[in-house]
């Protein structure tokens, strides 16, 4: 549920397109859609430390991208996915686990100024169980809105430089006292060729989350349960983040970017630092075929703890510890078959405890 | 008889060539029967001061003009080219029929030899117009190359200065975007043509024995395993081309496919290289760079025409390495006389 508490529940979503002025003649429009179908075992569908729950997982998937462009300085993109999972042979023990829907709906404004670029865009991100009162804790309905703004300028041919800033909350449909937050933040990156196949970037980015729900814990001595206290101070993070990346093109693709996150918080026990490695390699294969690696690794540290505290409360990414493995082959121009592998070693509801999952997955994608 | 190949200008460049360029010659044998047409090259050596440039005095031409006669040099190579295939036709028949005749003095021979004199000098004539029509088409092209890169930068530095909101804006950025797409086109003939003028000519001489045929058969192998190495390096550019978008399309789709099916992650407006792979710094350009860029699927056509040129070319030499191993082997052959007069 979205309420007047968060600071970004007026922001207007679908933005820039008063902005569009008369259009030259060359203008052209892109549309691009992509249907995924798969079906998946998943071991530990609620992610969970013990007592795992396994289940087959139908999804299906749509993907429509929409790009008007004018070739010259203007650009409008409109992006749906939308989403549908099912349940099958859930055990050991029987358990009626709801249907899922996804809907995630995006739109960009680009206009080029000489040598800058000015970028507004927003979204909105739906995920809502179809039965109401069903969540699981790691996997709760939820609502986010975002909106933000990109300065890009180019300072040469193969160098570019850009500002940005975001504003973005999230609502919960039932863990959101402990969970929803409303985030602003802004980051200033660079971008460069470094030969033809090769691109490189930096950024520093500086973010703020305030939780509506959570209230400030003052030190160790200070009760846990104080946290649901409504007459304290909110708890607000503030972090910074450097990171760095290349990417190299070829029949081989291979992206790797590091990061490094500090996080002080006005409440206590929320103080952190992570080290965050993220590779992603593709290889093309013979008839058609292309093997990929995504990984995700972070090592995190609190400096704090808080003693008796039921969980971390932590709504970081929870792909701390990802491996996925996709095998892909291509049937045609318009079709694909896949099979995946994903193992997540992620951060549980409990604090320190890492709950593990391991999915299988086969699929096909069609783009008509 | 096979159609004589006419000799490109020297001045082209021959680098690309393994093996044949770089051969000697094959001595011709200056004979009794054969001086008329050994004299041609010499001929055409004579008059090569004459292959005088156009464009030294088209500088001050406008695009249209440039364009206009270059559609005229054009018409007038493919002119010249008919009437220098027709000539050789007649010189081939004159020549037969001289070498039939032996060594007869009578007045049917002394006419042969005159005509055979006349006729060669008429083709001498036309490979001097058309090595210089060419030179023209080459000059011309590449001055109306740089007309187009003064125009496009005069164009850019405009479009720097103007606001957009100014009305003349929007018609300047399209007008050049065209000025450089039809540079673009233009550097690519130019490219083509220059790779076309780095093979020479091996016709076949009247004195030429089996040896020498099979050695000039030779040359054109050289010629066709040249031109393949060129269109595989060409296959090999698309390829590289095409699997670095593929890739970087496999890459992007995983990754969206794991942030949407995935958690909450917050969005930003755009993530640099992080968020989308594909993404290139010189996104985003100013008008100028953007405009200059060529894309992909540009550089496959240009690439792809390119080939294109190619493939013809190496089939023409292979029809001439089949049609001189077959003269070779059947030179002294009754059949072959008898098949050659036919053909004439």
């Amino acid at each position: 549920m979205i309420d007047s508490r968060r600071p970004l529940r007026s922001v207007v979503l679908l933005v820039g397109l008063s902005a569009a002025g008369a259009a030259p003649a060359a203008a052209q429009v892109h549309w691009e859609n992509d249907v995924h179908m798969s079906y998946e075992y998943d071991d530990n569908v609620a992610e969970t430390v013990v007592d795992e729950v396994h289940a087959r997982v139908a999804r299906i998937s749509l993907r429509s991208d929409l790009v008007w462009d004018d070739s010259t300085t203007q650009q409008l993109s409109l992006l749906y996915q939308g989403g549908f999972k099912s349940y099958f042979d859930v055990g050991p023990q029987p358990l009626d686990i709801s249907n899922q829907w996804l809907n995630e709906g995006q739109a960009g404004y680009s206009r080029r100024f000489g040598e800058n670029q000015l970028r507004v865009s927003g979204g909105i991100k739906d995920r809502t169980w179809a039965d109401e009162d069903f969540f699981f804790v790691n996997e709760d309905g939820f609502t986010r809105l975002w909106a933000g703004a990109t300065y890009r300028r180019t300072l040469s041919p193969s160098l570019t430089a850009e500002a940005d800033m975001v504003f973005s909350g999230i609502d919960f449909d039932h863990v959101d006292e402990f969970f929803g937050y409303g985030e602003q933040a802004g980051r200033l990156g660079a971008a460069k060729r470094l030969s033809e196949q090769v691109v490189g970037d930096v950024y520093y980015s500086i973010e703020q989350r305030t939780y509506d729900g959570r209230a400030k814990l003052r030190g160790p001595d200070d009760d846990p349960a104080n946290i649901s206290a409504p007459d304290r101070p909110r708890q607000i993070d503030l972090s910074n983040e450097v990171g760095i990346g290349v990417a190299v093109l070829g029949g081989f693709g291979f992206q790797a970017r590091y990061r490094f996150r500090l996080n002080d918080s006005n409440s206590f026990g929320f103080d952190y630092y992570s080290h965050i490695l993220n590779i992603q390699i593709a290889q093309q294969l013979p008839w058609r075929m292309f093997v990929q690696f995504y990984g995700n690794v972070e090592l995190r540290k609190f400096s704090e703890t808080v003693a008796g505290l039921a969980g971390t409360l932590d709504v970081e990414d929870t792909d701390n510890n990802v491996v996925v493995l996709r095998l892909l082959k291509e049937i045609n121009g318009h079709m694909d078959v896949e099979a995946r592998y994903g193992y997540y070693r992620n951060q549980s509801i409990d604090l320190n405890a890492f709950y593990n999952k391991h999915t299988y997955s086969l699929g096909f994608r069609v783009r008509p | 008889m096979p159609p004589r190949f006419q000799r490109l200008p020297s001045a082209a460049p021959r680098p690309r060539l393994r093996v044949s360029p770089f051969r000697p010659r094959p001595p011709a044998r200056v004979g009794a029967r054969s001086w008329p047409r050994a004299l041609a090259p010499l001929a055409l050596l004579l008059l090569s001061p004459a292959l005088a440039p156009i464009a030294a005095h088209a500088q001050s031409l406008t695009i249209p003009e440039y364009r206009e006669l270059i559609l005229s040099s054009e018409g007038t190579l493919a002119r010249l080219e008919r009437d220098l295939q027709a000539a050789n036709a007649r010189l081939d028949r004159l020549v037969a029929e001289k070498q039939a005749a032996g060594s007869s003095r009578g007045a049917r021979s002394r006419e042969l030899a005159a005509e055979i004199v006349e006729v060669s000098q008429r083709v001498a004539d036309l490979e001097r117009q058309r090595r210089a029509a060419l030179a023209d088409q080459a000059a011309l092209r590449e001055a109306l190359n740089q007309r187009y890169t003064q125009l496009i930068d005069v164009n850019l530095a405009r479009l720097d200065s103007l606001p957009q909101s100014d009305s003349a804006y929007g018609p300047l950025l399209l007008e050049t975007g065209r000025i450089i797409g039809a540079r673009d086109s233009l550097q690519l003939q130019i490219r083509i043509q220059q790779t076309l003028g780095s093979f020479r000519d091996f016709p076949i001489l009247d004195s030429d024995g089996p040896a020498e045929i099979r050695e000039k058969a030779g040359f054109y192998r050289d010629y066709v395993h040249d031109v393949a190495q060129r269109i595989a390096a060409i296959d090999r550019e698309i390829g590289t081309i095409r699997e670095r978008d593929r890739v970087a399309s496999r890459m992007k789709e995983l990754q969206e496919d794991l942030a949407f099916q995935g958690e909450d992650v917050a969005k930003r407006p755009t993530d640099a290289s992080g968020g989308d792979i594909r993404e290139d710094p010189a996104r985003g350009a100013p008008i100028g760079i953007d405009l200059l860029n060529q894309s992909p699927e540009r550089r496959i056509a240009d690439l792809e025409e390119e080939k294109r040129s190619l493939q013809l070319l190496r089939g023409r030499f292979e029809a001439r390495v089949r049609e001189y191993e077959d003269r070779a082997r059947t030179i002294y052959t009754p059949q072959a006389t008898q098949s050659g007069e036919e053909n004439r």
